[in-house]
């Protein structure tokens, strides 16, 4: 037995009912822990016009992370949650520019569960609003757009591996106006960022400790 | 142990969603602003030192049109910079060429197309007075300390039909110092007003009629006084008879015949503004007529001593001419004897940059139009009174304008050199004004005031009187000259010239706009000049889908900086 659980007191007959109660399905669904921790990488997959070279960047396949959190408030939770995404971008290199440009921000909604899963397998559907800013590189040099809301939705399916502990595979759209400013007297300029994350998330429920 | 989890995962998010942006290098916004999209049409860059030396253009889906627009920031327009662009991701141009050729213009009066006569004289009196301005100011202003007017002579007023004895300069070749062996004339006064004498030359081949004579003395009254002293300041009164003196004279048109051609249909001496015997030799010119005079062109129908010129000519050209000529006289005068510490005579081009805004006033006041509300050629055509003086007093600006814009890199509105004085320098000279007019804070009339009674001269008095750097509003000028013709509300303000339609009017007049550019080929270099004040106007064409690199290589110029502007035209 680990130290630590040795130091609170359990044994291994114990620990092990209690592993095999709370595993069940039926306490599973019985008792939603009110807050959840998640971690997702992601693939990034841009879209629209951010995937083209005329109004975009020529964006192409990235990676990515989600770090986030949700309470549960009965119908539905909601959920804060960082994002970060590192896309090709095929025009960069033409003018001077490392050959990715950086996503990064906040964002919060809702996640309504869709009543309608089986036994371990619990899907839902999110909806929210995101502050995110998009960045590019070349050398030292990094520079991010401002701040500015987009919208983000999603959708996914917990499967639950223990009762502190679920995977989901999920399915993300986030989409915002990136707006840079310039330092010379050049014009601002928007550009639509639009990109599809698809990523296994893992989910802890802390209270289930 | 949940809620330090919690936390520390708070923080990281927080660490990274909350980004400052620190400065990155302007080919880091250059490039990026291009991956952006770049410029939308009728937005322009600009750049100055070595970040003028390179740009980067989207192509965007269909290929981008811009203008390229190296300028030579100098004070001197005799600087020159010499300059190779050049470009890859370039496709071949639409439209290559804007140069239009100038139709001469629709009714000439008097087409004085050399200017050989009047930069002679110009030349002369500015090389003649150049030892005698600081010498005189100092004593005169001894003279003045009480505040009392400058009189060297008091004369009374003529009266109607007397003979005044009046010199002319005698701009020989025979005669080097245009101080000695003036020209002895007589002149009969034909009217008085208010604040002006008007005086014909007994030796004229005819007479003015009174209605032209009424015409003419009416017209300084209503239009061009008051314009000049709202403008400019009040006259001097050397002379303490409260006038300026108005002297149609034939030696004017006997100078025209004279070898190098050349015609000036009126001008004025500021030398009349010094004593005929001063204390020495340097502060005496003998061939002053100690009085603020203009002298204008006589009648000659028949050309019996020099060119033919019809009494409607005089009448029709007369009071543009008189309030060009009067800027000339109060600038001269002002610095002589007025204002405190000046030192020297204005630069030539903004000497006559100012004379032609004062023609161009008095059509503003002769017509009830104002600046800065676009006069369109529809305008000008709206009615009789209008168009009539349009072609008196507006007309020959917007020619002279044209004519630079013709040739913008070899010509400046600076000069050429500091005698230059031609009808592209004065163009320019005067559509520059205009613009720095439109576009200031101040009222028109205290930017001009504030020209005329300074101290200081050419690009230092600008400067003085903006406040800021001229020659970042010559640049702006120079896109200008561009922008304004263009059909885009993404044109900014400062690359507008708000008080005339010239797109509408050039149309007319000459068939379409008159600025010739030149254009960069792919795969091809282009080499030019750049004089200091001026700028060149070269096309070029973003390959589709591409980002274009634009290159500028230049020579030394240590007197200058080169500066560039870039505008997306299509």
């Amino acid at each position: 037995m680990a130290p630590w659980l040795r130091r609170l007191g359990l044994n291994g007959i114990p620990l092990l009912a209690a592993v095999l109660m709370v595993v069940s399905p039926a306490r599973v669904s019985a008792q939603l822990p009110p807050v959840e921790l998640w971690l997702r990488p992601v693939l990034a997959v841009p879209i629209g016009d951010f995937a083209g070279r005329d109004e975009g960047i020529d964006a192409g396949v990235g990676f990515g992370f989600d770090v986030g959190g949700s309470l549960d408030l009965g119908p539905a939770a909601l959920y804060v949650e960082y994002q970060h995404a590192d896309l090709a971008c095929g025009e960069c290199e033409e003018v001077g520019l490392e050959d990715h440009a950086l996503d990064r921000g906040w964002g919060g909604g809702v996640i309504v569960p869709i009543p309608y899963g089986v036994d371990r397998f619990r899907p839902w559907v999110r909806a929210g609003i995101s502050g995110h800013r998009l960045g590019f590189q070349s050398g030292d040099d990094t520079r991010y757009s401002d701040t500015s809301v987009g919208w983000a939705v999603g959708a996914g399916a917990v499967t639950d591996l223990l009762p502190w502990l679920g995977v989901e595979p999920t399915l993300l759209v986030r989409s915002y106006e990136a707006r840079f400013e310039f330092a010379a007297d050049a014009p601002a300029r928007e550009t639509r960022v639009s990109f599809l994350a698809a990523g296994l998330t893992l989910r802890i429920r802390p209270a289930a400790f | 142990m949940k809620y330090r989890f919690g936390s520390l995962m708070l923080a990281a998010a927080l660490a990274g969603g909350c980004i400052d942006n620190d400065p990155v290098s302007p080919d880091f916004e250059k490039g990026l602003f291009s991956l952006l999209g770049g410029l939308e049409v009728g937005e322009t860059l600009t750049f100055t030192g070595d970040q003028a030396e390179q740009f980067i253009l989207d192509g965007g889906a269909d290929g981008a049109q811009y203008m390229f627009i190296p300028f030579l920031a100098a004070e001197e327009g005799a600087l020159q910079l010499r300059i190779e662009v050049s470009g890859n991701d370039l496709i071949d141009v639409l439209r290559p060429s804007g140069v239009q050729s100038l139709a001469p213009a629709a009714e000439p009066v008097l087409d004085p197309r050399s200017t050989a006569l009047h930069d002679d004289l110009r030349a002369r009196e500015r090389s003649t007075m150049a030892g005698r301005v600081r010498s005189t100011v100092r004593v005169q202003r001894r003279a003045t300390m009480d505040g009392t007017p400058v009189n060297l002579q008091v004369t009374a007023t003529p009266q109607i039909g007397e003979i005044l004895p009046l010199r002319v300069i005698n701009l020989s070749p025979s005669n080097p110092d245009i101080c000695a062996n003036p020209l002895q004339r007589s002149g009969r006064v034909a009217a008085i007003t208010e604040n002006a004498i008007l005086v014909e030359d007994v030796a004229n081949p005819v007479a003015l009629t009174a209605i032209v004579i009424d015409r003419i003395a009416a017209e300084y009254e209503e239009l061009v006084h008051p314009v000049a002293v709202e403008n400019f300041g009040e006259p001097t009164d050397i002379d303490g008879n409260g006038r300026v003196l108005i002297f149609m004279t034939s030696a004017l048109n006997e100078m025209a015949m004279r070898t190098g051609g050349g015609i000036t249909v009126g001008f004025t001496f500021g030398l009349d503004l010094l004593p005929r015997q001063g204390p020495t030799d340097a502060l005496s010119c003998a061939a002053s007529n100690e009085a603020e005079i203009f002298y204008m062109i006589a009648p000659d129908p028949q050309g019996a001593v020099g060119p033919t010129v019809s009494a409607e000519a005089v009448l029709h050209f007369s009071t543009g001419i008189i309030a060009h000529e009067l800027q000339h006289m109060i600038n001269t005068g002002r610095r002589l004897y007025v204002t405190p510490n000046a030192q020297e005579l204005e630069d030539l081009w903004l000497n006559e940059a100012l004379s032609h805004m004062a023609e161009e006033l008095v059509f503003y006041r002769a017509t009830g139009l104002n600046p800065a509300r676009n006069i369109s050629w529809n305008t000008i055509i709206s009615n009789r009174s209008i168009a009539e003086a349009y072609s008196r007093f507006a007309r020959d600006n917007l020619s002279f304008y044209a004519e630079y814009l013709s040739d913008p890199d070899g010509e400046s509105p600076l000069g050429k050199s500091l005698n230059d004085d031609d009808f592209t320098t004065r163009g320019a000279g005067w559509a520059f004004l205009r613009y720095l007019a439109d576009q200031g804070e101040q009222e028109d009339a205290a930017l001009f005031q504030a020209l005329v009674n300074s101290p200081v001269a050419g690009v230092e008095n600008l400067r003085q009187a903006l406040g800021s750097d001229p020659l970042q509003y010559l640049q702006w000028w120079a896109v200008a000259n561009l922008a304004d013709r263009l059909q885009s509300d993404r044109v900014e303000a400062r690359f507008t010239q708000p008080s005339w339609d010239y797109a509408s009017i050039f149309d007319n007049e000459i068939g379409g706009t008159p600025l010739a550019t030149r254009t960069l080929h792919p795969d091809a270099s282009l080499t030019l000049t750049l004089r200091g004040g001026s700028a060149s106007y070269i096309r070029l064409r973003a390959a589709p889908g591409r980002h274009a690199r634009l290159d500028t290589r230049t020579g030394s110029a240590p007197l200058g900086e080169l500066r560039a502007s870039v505008i997306r035209v299509e």
